[in-house]
């Protein structure tokens, strides 16, 4: 979907400041997004959106930005329809599971890897995601997730015991 | 596999996952604001210097921006006049959103605040972001809560703004730029020297993907500002900033009903879109929004309006 924003004038010196952010982190969002269950397509949306809110007025106060655009883009995803990431997840299967870049020379075991994180709770796909490959502490994690460190760190050790048991039989080349 | 290998693995980035291209600076910002030059016309003492602007962040990579604004025009239609020499001796008769801003802009210019060297730190990144935005120095704390500052100073080297703030606030190990936050210009009510103008977009038919430029509209109208409404655009505030993003899309015949194609690989694509008003430029100039260097001037309108 296109977008636009209409920002107030307070916001015109603050564009370096978010285009950095954009710049820094907006493939990190969008493969939150991603890995939250939404199409390419409404993954590039939430992004849009969750930066369209941060320029809010309500929001120029915002401290950590980019925790808040993580937790925006988090919350997005969740509220979407539960069928229809369903669906989601299946026309990308269809869809967009051409792989147009090789990632290394192991792209069936990576695909693997993550095909089983995508068969994750939502939460505990989000926590493998923001820990394992942003490399976020479970402190910044449960910011960004609304919930206690604590939280963070079992969900992240029950999803890390529940990928081990499914990827247990995997055969390495 | 083993655990180890699998968090190895998870560090790496799977070939499934979209790309993000939507990463380039912005290619190019414009502000429009209103030449003022000529006589005073009645009632409008004050409001002259009012910089009613458009700024179109274009983040348009590989595409260069284009963009083409046009002006806000006085009731009458006459061009806005008179441009006031002097800083005004306080902030607050500049704009609501200066209403905690108490101090006045010779205590600003001529008594700049001590500052901590933490606070010096944060502000010299801040400023290392935005030089062209931000001076170096004479920065004056205007308000400090809850491990939150704010620091104003005089709009210099850019003049067009005439006062310019940092925000600050506390992170996990120190303290950061929370953003630099535009100028206290007067808040221009509808009516006040300015009038409505139809406008329409354009997207370069080079480009081959699509902007729907009435969904764009939409996307205006929605807004919760009363900047703008309908198929018009109204000027409220001093500025107006529009961030247009537009994304193609791959345009096959076989495209399913939600719009996903078969065999596209569905990526961000942003296209220059022009932005035209409906009225000549006349009087007003474009000005690049983060220099507040000229990039379009027109010629003067007659006076006598």
């Amino acid at each position: 979907m296109d977008g636009l924003i209409v920002r107030d004038r307070r916001d015109d010196l603050a564009l370096p400041l978010l285009d950095d952010i954009l710049r820094r982190r907006g493939q990190d969002l969008l493969s939150l997004a991603y890995r939250m269950g939404l199409s390419a397509e409404d993954a590039e949306d939430a992004v849009q959106e969750a930066f369209a809110r941060l320029c809010a007025p309500a929001n120029l106060n915002v401290v950590d930005r980019e925790a808040w655009l993580f937790r925006t883009v988090y919350h997005l995803a969740m509220d979407a329809h539960r069928w229809r990431r369903r669906v989601g997840c299946l026309r990308r299967q269809i869809f967009f599971a051409r792989p147009t870049e090789v990632e290394g020379d192991e792209p069936d075991l990576l695909a693997t890897v993550w095909s089983a994180v995508d068969e994750l709770p939502e939460r505990q796909r989000a926590i493998v995601y923001l820990r394992h490959r942003m490399d976020f502490t479970y402190e910044v994690i449960a910011t960004m997730l609304g919930i206690t460190a604590g939280a963070a760190r079992s969900q992240g050790s029950v999803a890390m015991a529940t990928l081990q048991r499914k990827l247990r039989d995997v055969d390495e080349a | 596999m083993k655990p180890e290998r699998i968090e190895q693995l998870l560090r790496r980035t799977p070939a499934d996952e979209p790309k993000f291209v939507g990463t380039g600076a912005p290619a190019h910002v414009l502000v429009r604001r209103v030449k003022v030059s000529g006589r005073q016309p009645a009632g409008a003492i004050g409001l002259a210097l009012a910089a009613i602007a458009i700024t179109a962040v274009l983040v348009a990579q590989p595409w260069s921006a284009s963009v083409a604004t046009a002006p806000v025009t006085t009731p009458s239609g006459a061009p806005a006049t008179s441009t006031p020499s002097s800083v005004p001796s306080s902030i607050v008769e500049y704009s609501e959103q200066c209403g905690a801003v108490t101090a006045t802009a010779s205590e600003i210019a001529a008594t700049p605040e001590p500052l901590t060297s933490d606070e010096q730190a944060v502000i010299a990144e801040a400023v290392g972001r935005a030089p062209t935005l931000l001076p170096a120095s004479s920065w004056h704390r205007l308000v400090a809560a809850n491990g939150n500052e704010t620091f104003v100073a005089i709009g210099s080297p850019n003049p067009v703004r005439r006062f310019v703030f940092i925000s600050t606030g506390p992170v996990a190990g120190g303290t950061i730029g929370l953003g630099a936050l535009g100028d206290c210009m007067p808040v221009v009510r509808w009516g006040d020297g300015l009038a409505k103008i139809s406008w329409t977009l354009e997207v370069d038919p080079a480009a081959t993907m699509r902007a729907d430029a009435t969904l764009l509209k939409g996307y205006i109208a929605a807004a919760r500002w009363e900047t703008v409404a309908g198929s018009t655009v109204s000027y409220v505030q001093g500025y107006v900033s529009i961030t247009l993003w537009t994304k193609g899309k791959c345009e096959t015949s076989d495209a399913e009903p939600s719009g996903v194609v078969a065999g596209c690989q569905t990526s961000a694509h942003l296209v220059p879109v022009t932005v035209k008003l409906a009225e000549p430029l006349g009087g007003r100039e474009v000005d690049d929004g983060l220099t507040g260097r000229a990039v379009q001037t027109s010629p003067p309108l007659p006076s006598g309006g």
